[in-house]
């Protein structure tokens, strides 16, 4: 053993009660994280302005006539298809965009060196969480702004329905967002789940009446949808968009809402606790 | 066991003083094995044990696979031993609180991260998560990297890049570096300057933990070493003296009409000067060969794997030479 030097500081000169502040740094996260998601010019343009291009798309395609649904409540197509491009906007900024950063996060690195500074776990999920909402909230207000400007979309006017938007489409967003966290931290690397995170939104986009009407698929499909939160987010934001006289044409007579809230709830749920099970803080080899 | 962690814990009240202040790590019987499907447990850490002293720059030699770096992650905090302790400033790193985190810098060996950041504004997002950060300006001089303060961490050569990743081990003003493999594709200049620079470091008083292949590397910065093999420490010492005497023996090499001649001796002067026939003779290619730290470590290896197969291929292999003797 070396001498010891008697007068040597054993720990004084650290402040024994000090500890970062998970808030303040949780904020501090979602800055750069948004930040840096700026910077990255080509992905800003093809995520935010997602919906509103397959928007565009779809309006121009089908015109500007009212042409869908019963003789006395006939809307445009582009008024159809609002509803559910509000909708994907939650698997997309959710599941599969958030499910792509984390997994970059855990194998560039990052995690590794977050998770050696005193950053608590959970700044490092409010920033995701930060980035994310910064994402739907970004898709869904020039989607809202450009259909109403360009595709002559009808508003509600009612707090009481953007309150339901709200609830959907926040509440669908963090669904997804755990679950696509949870994708993430079993992929075998960044590549694979950047690309195996686009089948789901594929094939639930078809089956979830964005894309087709819902009650047009086959029965099984529908069932499938049924256990997803896309279908519900999708017919929860029709009951606020489409006129009252639509809700014939849905599965059961019914916009069913309480549905959309105990599945998009249930996800969540089950999210939280696959995210719990699969995230490492650092990742373990 | 319900007697025994209620006894435990009435003698630790709070947290307890280190052990001793003079070690900034202290390893003791650290195995470390994964469970592997199909192939049983692979024991990367075998019953190791260490210690490195406050103050002291200690490089971390072995093969790939030895458990180099499986080790550092222990002290890092980032896995949990198997069995054995390990104190690391005083304390168990595995879920320490954020306040040992803010005690010890950790430089990656190979992140790819924050490609989009500014190096200032990466700099200055990792000092808000220390109670007593080095200044943003300083540090970025230190590491020769100022005049990249508002590139792209992305647009950085290799070398820049590392040298933010130096910078973002040392913000937090830690009293523990941990560095692995920091220059592997350096070129030569560059190696230099960083050397020079991790050199201030340790002068400044930082206990710096070094993992390297380039044996140079560690004769240059490290006060003491230790050399990893099958998960064990098989060797340690300064880069000047691990191994011991027997393996720095000079060798005098020579060439003459019957070729080439090579013979180990502790006086080379006399060898030469009985060879030369007291300078009247001159050797061809004559040369006085001291065994560099990497011919030490080679040979110290080579002793261990032939200690190893020995040990387990037992007396076939060998009792035909015992016989012989």
């Amino acid at each position: 053993m070396t001498t010891l030097n008697a007068g040597q500081q054993t720990g004084a000169a650290h402040n024994a009660a000090w500890r970062p502040s998970t808030l303040a740094l949780g904020g501090r996260r979602a800055a750069t994280e948004i930040k840096a998601f700026n910077r990255d010019g080509l992905s800003l343009i093809l995520i935010l302005f997602f919906p509103i291009v397959m928007m565009a798309l779809f309006g121009t395609v089908f015109g500007n006539d009212p042409s869908v649904g019963p003789p006395e409540a006939k809307v445009t197509m582009a008024q159809y298809y609002f509803p559910g491009m509000l909708a994907l906007g939650t698997i997309l900024s959710g599941f599969q965009n958030l499910s792509g950063y984390v997994a970059a996060d855990r194998f560039n690195g990052g995690i590794k060196r977050l998770a050696g500074t005193p950053l608590p776990m959970l700044s490092y999920f409010i920033g995701k969480m930060g980035v994310t909402l910064y994402l739907i909230v970004g898709q869904s207000i020039i989607l809202v702004i450009g259909s109403t400007l360009f595709l002559g979309i009808d508003l509600p006017t009612t707090w009481g329905a953007w309150l339901t938007v709200a609830w959907l489409l926040l509440g669908a967003t963090a669904a997804w967002a755990v679950v696509g966290t949870a994708f993430a931290c079993i992929a075998k690397s960044a590549e694979s789940a950047s690309t195996l995170a686009v089948m789901p939104v594929l094939i639930l986009s078809f089956i979830s009446g964005v894309y087709f009407q819902f009650t047009g698929l086959p029965e099984w499909l529908q069932q499938v949808a049924n256990l997803t939160p896309l279908r519900w987010t999708a017919s929860g934001l029709r009951s606020v968009f489409l006129p009252e006289q639509f809700e014939l044409a849905e599965p059961g007579q019914t916009w069913a809402l309480g549905m959309s809230a105990m599945v998009i709830g249930l996800w969540l749920v089950v999210g939280l606790i696959l995210t719990r099970l699969t995230f490492k803080w650092p990742p373990q080899k | 066991m319900k007697q025994s962690t209620a006894s435990s814990r009435t003698e630790t009240p709070g947290s307890a003083p280190p052990p001793d202040p003079a070690s900034a790590v202290v390893v003791d019987s650290l195995t470390k094995s994964y469970r592997q499907p199909k192939k049983g447990d692979l024991v990367a850490v075998d019953k190791l044990s260490l210690t490195i002293e406050t103050g002291e720059t200690y490089a971390l030699l072995g093969p790939n696979g030895a458990g180099k770096s499986t080790t550092i992650e222990i002290l890092e905090g980032h896995r949990k031993p198997t069995s054995g302790t390990v104190t690391v400033l005083g304390q168990n790193p595995y879920k320490a609180p954020a306040l040992f985190r803010s005690r010890i810098g950790i430089v990656l060996q190979e992140a790819t991260d924050m490609g989009t950041l500014k190096v200032a504004e990466a700099l200055k997002d990792a000092a808000a998560l220390y109670p007593n950060p080095r200044r943003v300006d300083e540090v970025m001089v230190a590491v020769g990297i100022e005049e990249k303060a508002g590139a792209l961490i992305k647009s950085l050569s290799g070398g820049q890049r590392r040298r933010v990743d130096v910078a973002l081990g040392m913000i937090g003003n830690p009293e523990l570096l941990f560095l692995d493999e920091p220059t592997t594709g350096f070129d030569p200049a560059a190696r230099r300057r960083f050397w020079d620079l991790i050199r201030g470091l340790g002068k400044d008083g930082t206990t710096i933990v070094l993992t390297t292949h380039y044996l140079d590397e560690a004769q240059h910065l490290s006060d003491r070493l230790g050399i990893i093999a099958s998960g064990r420490v098989i060797a340690t010492g300064t880069a000047d003296s691990v191994g011991g005497p027997d393996l720095r023996i000079p060798r005098v090499r020579w060439r003459d009409d019957d070729g080439q001649h090579e013979k180990a001796t502790t006086s080379p002067g006399a060898l030469i000067h009985q060879l030369t026939e007291g300078g009247s003779w001159e050797p061809t290619d004559l040369e006085v060969i001291r065994p560099s730290l990497e011919d030490v470590y080679l040979e110290l290896l080579r002793q261990h794997d032939a200690d190893t197969v020995t040990t387990t291929t037992a007396d076939p292999l060998t009792s035909p030479e015992g016989e012989q003797a």
